[in-house]
């Protein structure tokens, strides 16, 4: 069952191009990174599947149905900034949100204090520090307890201890069984905390599957035979390897085609080769580094793409 | 609908000024009518009251009242037009627009409680002249009595048409200030220079049909009414302005629903 499921989305702006035929589907209970540069989409992607904004062409469904009001009732949604009415407390503003979902007013002193800020509660939103107004907006999307979340950006604005406690936050609500599709252009986060993710860039999909998945492609082992030489020639004959580097440490890192390393016949092959390993470790790739080869990966098809 | 009502009282109850405004309207409806009240006595008493009923009529006495009452207190609607524009404008501002709609309103019902917002304020209005008439009605000898009572129910469509355009004007500029200047320009200067100018160049009264003048034309000058029939135009039939009026209502009302529906928030 997908959550949320999106076809073809386009989004022009005059002539811009902000969303080019996105696809995309959430599946139940995951953590849905959308991840990419600013500009690349992303909240507009967020935007549309909110009814804040009118896609150009496309559609979307929840839950395998027409988006509804009722639907965005049943979904909290962190959107960009903040927005609330700054000359109101913090209770009075989740008053609104909560009034507007169909919700009791019973939750507001939980979801506060989940964010942290149930003692300024009755401080005017206008005095609070843009860390605050985060967990706000935050607390806003808690409110009723919805089965989906959309944070966009959720860490925006937070400090390193901010930063922590939401990713705390997001792991227990996926404990507790949510679905949370989070937008982000900060790549370690979504690495931290997503379990499925889409890689835009310019308004396209660059890819999209398992985090794991995405990052598993393209791995490498590094491994170590202290004082045995002959380890990288050796690692170099061994089949599926595509390149061997030799690393500062004395270590030799060694490239696969394929996307699951087979450790033990490595280990194996070596050991008939007469190199015994003290070191035999897989090296997955960081999203960084994965992120910046896919984005590379797109640029060489743009460059060959003829030129008009 | 009580839902809707009530989250819109929720965003107002704390809002200073909201309520400043709204004291100022009341206030100035009280004052202003006191004003031409008490001036209306001090001719009369410096005139000569023959010769003062002579000139000015009885302005302040049933039926006349309900006219005079309706004919001034249309110079403050700009007040409410102001809470309107401040109301709608708010929400750009605070982006709050764009959270309602997130947290489950639909584009309908968040537009359409603004259009209650323009409603009620029209109500407020034509209450608080009710009572201005009331009041100054008992200063005065004659009995009461409903006769021209119609012109109270003018004064409402001319708050509602009011409060329509401001709503329209909030919406379309998004900012206080813009929407605030083009709002006070037309309806303090622009609306009556071009009626002018469309009168003077067609020899007619045709710039009693502009936006807003239709309303303001079914409460026609109340004072030295023999005088002013005799030196101005005739004004168009009040079937044809109300017709007019409520034309131009029906195409605001439209245009508010059909901009905020269709556009990216």
């Amino acid at each position: 069952m997908n959550v949320l499921s999106v076809q073809q989305l386009t989004k022009r702006y005059g002539s811009i191009i902000a969303l080019d035929g996105v696809s995309f589907d959430v599946p139940q209970g995951s953590i849905f990174g959308i991840l990419g540069p600013n500009g690349s989409g992303k909240t507009t992607t967020l935007g549309i599947v909110t009814d804040v904004l009118k896609a150009t062409h496309g559609n979307y469904q929840y839950f395998g149905s027409a988006p509804t009001a009722q639907h965005r009732q049943k979904i909290g949604t962190l959107l960009e900034t903040p927005n609330f009415y700054h000359y109101l407390s913090a209770v009075e503003n989740l008053r609104i949100s909560a009034t507007i979902k169909g919700k009791g007013l019973e939750d507001i002193p939980q979801v506060l204090q989940r964010v942290n800020l149930f003692e300024r509660k009755n401080s005017a939103f206008s005095t609070f520090s843009l860390g605050m107004k985060q967990r706000l907006a935050i607390a806003a999307a808690l409110l009723g307890s919805p089965e989906v979340l959309i944070l966009d950006e959720p860490t925006n604005g937070l400090d390193p201890v901010g930063i922590t406690e939401i990713r705390e936050l997001i792991k227990s609500l996926r404990q507790e069984g949510k679905t949370i599709i989070m937008a982000s252009h900060l790549l370690d986060e979504v690495e931290k905390v997503c379990t499925h993710m889409v890689v835009l860039k310019k308004g396209k999909v660059i890819t999209e599957g398992k985090v794991n998945d995405i990052l598993a492609q393209g791995d490498s082992v590094e491994v170590g035979a202290a004082g045995q030489p002959g380890l990288a020639s050796c690692l170099r004959s061994y089949p599926g390897v595509k390149k061997v580097e030799e690393l500062p440490t004395g270590h030799v890192q060694a490239f696969f085609e394929e996307k699951e390393v087979p450790m033990g016949k490595l280990n194996a092959y070596c050991f008939s080769q007469g190199i015994t390993l003290d070191f035999l470790a897989p090296k997955r790739k960081s999203l960084e580094t994965r992120f910046l080869e896919l984005t590379e990966e797109n640029k060489t098809t743009y460059a060959k793409a003829p030129q008009h | 609908m009580q839902r809707l009502l009530s989250i819109e009282w929720y965003k107002i109850r704390y809002y200073k000024t909201f309520w400043i405004l709204l004291g100022l309207f009341v206030l100035g409806m009280f004052c202003l009518n006191y004003l031409v009240f008490g001036m209306n006595v001090k001719v009369k008493t410096q005139a000569g009251e023959q010769n003062a009923d002579l000139i000015l009529g009885h302005p302040y006495s049933y039926p006349d009242i309900w006219h005079t009452v309706s004919f001034m207190s249309g110079y403050l609607l700009f007040l409410p037009g102001l809470i309107i524009i401040t109301v709608m404008t708010n929400e750009y501002t605070y982006k709050t627009h764009r959270q309602n709609i997130i947290d489950g309103w639909t584009r309908l019902q968040f537009i359409g409680v603004k259009l209650i917002w323009a409603l009620i304020l029209a109500v407020i209005s034509t209450v608080v002249a009710l009572v201005v008439v009331l009041w100054l009605g008992a200063l005065g000898t004659s009995p009461f009595g409903f006769t021209k009572f119609a012109f109270l129910g003018y004064f409402f469509l001319e708050a509602l048409s009011y409060m329509s355009i401001a709503l329209l004007l909030g919406l379309l500029l998004k900012r206080a200030g813009l929407a605030i200047a083009l709002f006070f320009l037309y309806i303090m200067i622009l609306k009556n220079a071009i009626a002018y100018l469309i009168d003077h160049l067609t020899s007619s009264n045709a710039g009693n049909y502009l936006p807003l003048k239709s309303a303001d034309a079914l409460l026609p000058f109340p004072f030295i009414k023999d005088l002013a029939k005799a030196i101005m135009q005739p004004p168009p039939p009040v079937t044809t302005l109300i017709v007019v009026s409520v034309v131009y209502l029906g195409l605001f009302v439209w245009a508010v629903i059909g901009i905020f529906q269709k556009s990216d928030l």
